[in-house]
């Protein structure tokens, strides 16, 4: 490569990858160290020159990287120019010392480079000094040098060559024994035999036999030769060692006939290789081995130094190269890949030889095989000739042999299968035969394209109905094909005006659901099944036609009116309308968008909506229609106003009083808030409902009563036919009653008690006491219930009222009225609430306390001291009679408390009040009692101070 | 029951106070004083730990307060804190160190015992009687009812008010002294009593008077009665009472059984076949006590005024006839009603012998010289479960024991 000049960019490339890229690849991707040869530099570099070749050189590399072989090599040389980056930016500045310093050191990196290379030659070839080819090559790669740089660095001091092919197996049969007796005579090699004394100095076994004799003639080994040695033996006397002499006579003797120096050149030859093979199994080192062929042997030392340097390779692994695969191998990667019938042929060529046979063994065709085939009866070879049979025929390797079996059996069977699916009218057991077939032989010919071509069976029934809803669609159902061998599918197709023939005659349509049929048109569904590419005869529905219904059908009633939308389908004519009338239907006129019709109030009317289509011939075509039913009727009047009566009914029931309107029904709904709809409003009855929460109405004579249940904005609404008229509205305080009123009369005072409801912190007690004031309260009560007039209208029937906290009911325990005992009372407790700074009074509970009948006695002691006298006397509010009167008198401490408890002074009935009754009066000794009892169920007696009933002794 | 006239008290002549926390006799003279202590900006003693009051209280939360030092009083029951020089007025107990309100110092306390058997309604007794003092029964008397320490509102209001005035749940039986360490409820009660001239034409001339006393209330468990051991140990305050209720739960008389209302009779008492809770050997025990006490001799009564109360009695029901005093609400208004309490107190005489419980009557006239019976009911209506039945809680005639025990103490008069 020039190096001087700028050259075209072919002219260079071409040039460096030939310089330069070429023995870096060859030297193992190992880019060279000289940066002068790396980059192409000129022998003196400017900054200019080296700028521009540096350039010029990673446009090449660049280039070359292109190629396969070129990409590890520029890679490396990329990754090492990054590195190199500063030296040639600082020569591209001037500055050149950084780059001569490198180029210095790299002319001393490749010297020892080289040097290193040299020394693992020099290792290689050891103390024979030769290396093959191979071994040159690999230390050339490994080592960074080009082979044509270390093979001139072994020029002359290590050979490189190959090395000689020695036997494997031995020339004659017997050689064991041979060798046997040979070492029972003492001889050291078959030559020393042979030739005994006459050898006159170093054999040559390579290459031919060559030895000088005593004599200085040569020595050949030949049938003279033998028969000489054999002579010799003849005049010795029989012992053990003619036996073995025999022995090795015979071999010596094996090859007459034929060429006998050479098969006893072949026999002298592997009579000293195996010896070196037997000591180098011994772990003989090299030089022993070599000493061993010259000195023991009597081998010449070239000679010996080839056959040491052939035996050591033959150990060497590398230089054997990768195993050959056998005919075994073959077939098992054969068999393993489901390749039956391919192994089956491979197997019927071992065992049928002619042009067509495969090559048993490849690597068999070396001289090994050549020679092998020369002895033709080593059939049990070493090393890798296992795979190897002696001639072609039936004698197969055991492990072929099997194999080779195994897939002809299999393919007998498949294909006695694939005949039975041939003649089997049944198209299922036919495919599951072949099915069967395939699972045994993989690559059976022809079994896969019948199998493919075996159609399912047909879809039994295919029903296709039209839907409506929401849009209009066709559904379709179809029961699966009875074939249940392989696997099968299903297309449905569409097609217009006729059953589609095959699954490409017509528009495909998912399988259960056509969402978008064609309207007004005949429609043709098929189903067909599929195996493989064999396709079932199509099953057909059909012809239906889709003509959808109008969509978003509304009829609202008016007043006097009713009014029709709807979408109508764009592939109907127009839109027919009906009403029932009189048992018939009568056309109502319609446009394509709606209708508007006037009819009489109050009444139902019922309305069919059709789509009509015309057909082939022109003809109109009307669907069955949507029907509506429609009640119009006159807009509800509102409630204009409603009182709240919170006692007409039980509980927490209220009464709402109104006036009943014209039109439409009232109710009574329940707000959180006040409603912000005007009085009057019409709304639609679902936005009422919405905003309000509906609470039990009964309605009754009086108005609606209804249980709110909560505090909140009682709204009265006139509903009809959808719309609710706005009307009166009432702020509703709930006001639960207190529970359990429980009132006790304790002499003149009514001790009150009840139970608080939670959230009420006040309630108002109120009392009539009096026959009169509780029987015109009643009165008034019921006035106002009628209607008839207001609350506190009668002032003779106002009770007295108080308000009472709950602070104040517990801190007193409870309430107390003080009621005359004579008079009943009624009370009333109600809640009470402030609600927009009114005072609200809930609905009271009532209890009543009867009165008491007193009549009040006393006892005077009367008259003169010789006829003492006991006067009760009687007195009471008005007169009365009192059923039954006793006077009882106990004596001692204890005051009687019944009439049994002591002894009766007097006893009288019907005992006129007020009035007087007189006894004598008793002197009983002592202490004693008197207390007047009675029986009388109304009356009720009440004691004078017990200082007037007790007597002290 | 001698009814003619108050009797002569022998506490009211004592010379000594007691201390109505732990029941110490103590010489007015000899009461020390506690220094106020820093109060804003006011120079004081800092607070330290009073190692008596701990002891009392069995903690010392709330014990740091200013030193106790003793000092003759000068006049105004003053005395001058040696190392403040601060006057304070605040006295204490100079065992336990717990305060002595200054006019429990200079009127007579009185320490009013309760006693009854496990169940007889003595915790909600205590309850309803303060609460009735506090409102109704107190603007009656125009009386005030204060607590004299913290620890009486705090735990009046939790043990009693809350659970039965505001949760209305039936109090839960009472601990032990046994087991549980007790206080008693100290309160004031001052009673305005208008002057003599009130209801003359020189009303405005008169000045009203305001009587004081002191009312330890001890709220003592049930079944501390039930074992002298245990009465003797911890009911040291029955020695010091100047008056005791007795209350009985007439369920517990096994005579009455049949005079009870139908619901009454399924709550019928929950003692047993106890002996030891029978009310007469109760009341028996305590007697012993308090003769031990007094040392009397027999045939001598204790003069110490005993109220023996029937409660419950709204479950009477048709037990007492329909002319009986206590179908009738107490008469008089400031006053105690002379009649009706002689018409109570021989109905409910009459009812113990129809109930065969007559020697309680006569054990108490042969033991006390003072001694009154009365009907009452702290709820006013039978309980619902664990809780108070309809209407709430309304007391009936539960003041009528302390009514006449203020009569006796000369504050009310009778009428």
């Amino acid at each position: 490569m020039t190096t001087g000049g700028q050259q075209s960019g072919q002219g260079f490339d071409a040039a460096y990858q030939r310089e330069v890229l070429e023995p870096a690849r060859a030297a193992g991707d190992q880019p060279p160290e000289d940066l002068r040869v790396r980059y192409a530099l000129p022998e003196q570099p400017t900054p200019e020159a080296v700028a521009a070749r540096v350039k010029q050189v990673r446009q090449c590399w660049r280039r070359a990287r292109g190629q396969l072989k070129y990409r590890k090599l520029v890679d490396r040389l990329e990754a090492e120019h990054r590195e190199l980056a500063p030296v040639f930016t600082a020569a591209e500045r001037g500055d050149l010392n950084p780059l001569r310093q490198r180029l210095a050191g790299g002319q001393a990196r490749s010297r020892r480079r080289m040097e290193v290379a040299a020394a693992r030659l020099a290792d290689a070839g050891g103390l024979i000094q030769m290396v093959t080819p191979g071994e040159l090559e690999d230390i050339a790669r490994t080592a960074g040098v080009t082979g044509a740089e270390l093979s001139a660095l072994a020029s002359g001091r290590i050979e490189v060559r190959e090395p000689d092919a020695l036997p494997a197996a031995p020339p004659y049969a017997a050689y064991p024994k041979v060798r046997e007796s040979l070492d029972v005579l003492g001889r050291r090699n078959l030559a020393d035999f042979l030739f005994g004394g006459r050898l006159g100095g170093p054999m040559r076994v390579l290459d031919g036999f060559a030895a000088a004799g005593r004599d200085g003639g040569p020595l050949i080994p030949s049938a003279e030769a033998v028969a000489a040695v054999a002579a010799e033996w003849a005049r010795r006397s029989r012992d053990t060692s003619t036996t073995h002499a025999q022995t090795v006579l015979a071999a010596l003797r094996a090859g007459q006939g034929e060429d006998t120096r050479a098969h006893l050149t072949d026999l002298i030859r592997f009579d000293v290789v195996d010896r070196l093979r037997e000591r180098l199994r011994q772990r003989a080192s090299e030089r022993a081995l070599l000493r061993h062929a010259t000195e023991e042997l009597g081998v010449d030392a070239s000679d010996a130094r080839r056959l040491v340097f052939a035996v050591l390779r033959e150990q060497a692994p590398a230089a054997a190269g990768p195993p050959q695969p056998g005919p075994a191998d073959r077939l098992r990667e054969l068999l393993d890949a489901g390749e039956i019938y391919a192994a089956a042929e491979f197997a019927r060529a071992l065992t049928d030889p002619g042009p067509s046979a495969p090559s048993r063994n490849p690597s068999a065709a070396g001289p090994a095989d050549g020679s092998s085939g020369a002895g033709g009866a080593h059939a049990a070879g070493g090393t890798r000739g296992s795979g190897r049979h002696a001639a072609a025929g039936s004698d197969l390797p055991e492990d072929v042999a099997v194999l080779a079996a195994e897939a002809r059996h299999r393919v007998t069977t498949a294909t006695q299968l694939r005949e039975a699916a041939a003649n089997e009218p049944d198209t299922d057991r036919a495919w599951r035969l072949l099915a069967d077939a395939l699972k045994l032989v993989r690559d059976l010919p022809g079994a896969a394209d019948h199998q493919k071509r075996l159609p399912p069976k047909p879809v039994e029934s295919l029903i296709a109905t039209v839907h409506a809803d929401p849009e209009p669609s066709v559904r379709l159902v179809w029961e699966a094909s009875p074939s249940t061998a392989g696997e099968v599918l299903y297309h449905m197709v569409r097609r217009r005006d006729r059953p589609p023939h095959g699954p490409a005659d017509g528009e495909p349509v998912p399988l259960t659901r056509d969402d978008d049929p064609p309207v007004n048109v005949h429609l043709y569904y098929v189903v067909i099944a599929v195996r493989g590419e064999a396709a079932a005869p199509p099953t057909v529905a059909g012809p239906i036609l889709v003509r959808p219904e109008p969509r978003e059908v509304e009829v609202a009633p008016g007043d006097g009116t009713v009014t029709g939308r709807w979408r109508c389908p764009p592939e109907a004519a127009r839109i027919a309308v009906f009403r029932a009338d009189r048992g018939g239907e009568r056309a109502v006129p319609a446009g394509r968008e709606g209708f508007s019709e006037r009819v009489p109030n109050g009444t139902t009317h019922h309305y069919r909506i059709c789509a009509v289509y015309l057909d082939e011939q022109g003809r109109e075509v009307t669907t069955p229609g949507v029907r509506l039913s429609v009640t119009p009727s006159a807009p509800p009047e509102p409630v204009y106003d409603i009182t709240v009566d919170a006692s007409a009914g039980e509980d927490d029931e209220i009464l709402v009083r109104f006036e009943r309107p014209g039109h439409g029904n009232p109710e009574i709904v329940l707000l959180e808030a006040q409603p912000e709809w005007p009085r009057s409003a019409i709304l639609p009855i679902e936005d009422v409902r919405r905003a309000s929460r509906r609470i039990p109405n009964a309605v009754t004579s009086d108005g609606i009563l209804v249980k709110p249940g909560r505090g909140g904005w009682l709204l009265a609404v006139t509903v009809a036919e959808g719309t609710a008229a706005v009307g009166a509205q009432h702020r509703h305080v709930n006001l639960p009653p207190p529970r359990r009123l429980v009132a006790e009369r304790r002499g003149d005072v009514v001790h009150v008690g009840f139970d608080w409801p939670d959230e009420v912190a006040e309630v108002e007690l109120s009392w009539r006491i009096g026959v009169d004031a509780i029987a015109t309260g009643r009165i008034e009560a019921n006035l106002v219930s009628a209607g008839r007039i207001e609350a506190g209208r009668l002032p003779t029937a106002a009770p007295e009222r108080v308000a009472v906290t709950r602070a104040a009911y517990e801190a007193q325990g409870g309430l107390r009225v003080e009621v005359p005992e004579a008079e009943p009372v009624e009370l009333a407790v109600a809640s009470v609430s402030t609600a927009d700074d009114q005072r609200v009074v809930g609905t009271p509970v009532i209890a009543e306390v009867q009165a008491r009948t007193l009549v009040q006695y006393e006892l005077e002691r009367t008259g003169p001291p010789w006829k003492r006298a006991l006067t009760v006397k009687l007195s009471a509010e008005r007169p009365m009679r009192v059923g039954s009167l006793e006077l009882v008198l106990r004596r001692g401490r204890v005051m009687p408390h019944r009439p049994t408890d002591g002894e009766t002074l007097g006893s009288w009935t019907q005992v006129p009040v007020p009035g007087e009754l007189t006894v004598p009066l008793p002197r009983p000794a002592g202490e004693y009692w008197l207390r007047c009892f009675t029986d009388d169920t109304v009356v009720e007696l009440t004691d004078p101070p017990v200082r007037h009933l007790h007597s002290p002794r | 029951m001698s009814l003619a006239s108050r009797v002569s008290l022998p506490g009211l002549a004592r010379q000594e106070i007691t201390c109505p926390y732990c029941f110490v006799e103590i010489s007015p003279q000899r009461i020390p004083f506690r220094c106020r202590g820093q109060v804003g900006r006011r120079q004081g003693c800092a607070p330290v730990l009073d190692q008596e009051l701990a002891a009392y209280t069995g903690s010392t939360a709330g014990a740091s307060l200013p030193p106790v030092f003793a000092a003759p009083p000068r006049s105004g029951g003053r005395a001058d804190c040696p190392d403040c020089e601060q006057p304070t007025h605040n006295r204490v107990c100079p065992e336990c160190h717990n305060p002595l309100p200054t006019a429990y110092c200079d009127s007579p306390g009185r320490i009013v015992a309760l006693v009854g058997a496990k169940n007889a309604g003595k915790s909600t007794y205590i309850a309803v009687l303060l609460h009735e003092l506090m409102n109704r029964v107190g603007t009656e008397l125009d009386t005030s009812l204060v607590a004299c320490d913290d620890r009486t509102i705090e735990r009046y209001k939790r043990d009693f008010a809350r659970p039965l005035l505001e949760e209305r749940r039936l109090l839960p039986t009472t601990a032990s002294a046994a087991t549980a360490p007790r206080e008693p409820l100290v309160y004031l009660l001052t009673r305005t009593r208008p002057s003599k001239l009130a209801r003359t034409p020189l009303a405005g001339m008169g000045r009203a008077k305001h009587d004081a006393l002191a009312l330890v209330l001890f709220d003592t468990a049930g079944e501390d009665l039930r074992s002298r051991e245990v009465r003797d140990l911890h009911l040291r305050y029955l020695e010091a009472a100047d008056a005791i209720i007795f209350l009985v739960d007439p369920l517990e008389l096994p005579g009455a059984h049949n005079a009870l209302a139908d619901e009454a009779q399924t709550r019928e008492g929950t003692l047993g076949e106890d002996p030891d809770s029978e009310p007469i050997n109760i009341i028996a025990r305590v007697t012993e006590a308090l003769r031990l006490r007094h040392g009397l001799r027999p045939g001598e009564r204790l003069p110490v005024p005993v109220a023996v109360a029937l409660t419950k009695i709204d479950a009477l029901g048709p037990a007492v006839s329909r002319q009986s005093a206590l179908h009738r609400s107490r008469s008089g208004s400031g006053v105690l009603d002379l009649d009706d309490r002689s018409a109570v107190n021989e109905q409910v005489r009459a009812l113990l012998h129809d109930w065969n419980a007559g020697q309680l009557d006569l054990f108490l006239s042969q033991q006390y010289a003072d001694y009154a019976l009365f009907g009452l009911s702290a709820l006013g209506s039978m309980p619902e479960g664990d809780r108070v039945g309809a209407g709430g809680v309304r007391p009936y005639r539960a003041e009528d024991p302390l009514l006449w025990l203020l009569h006796r103490f000369g504050m009310l008069d009778g009428d």
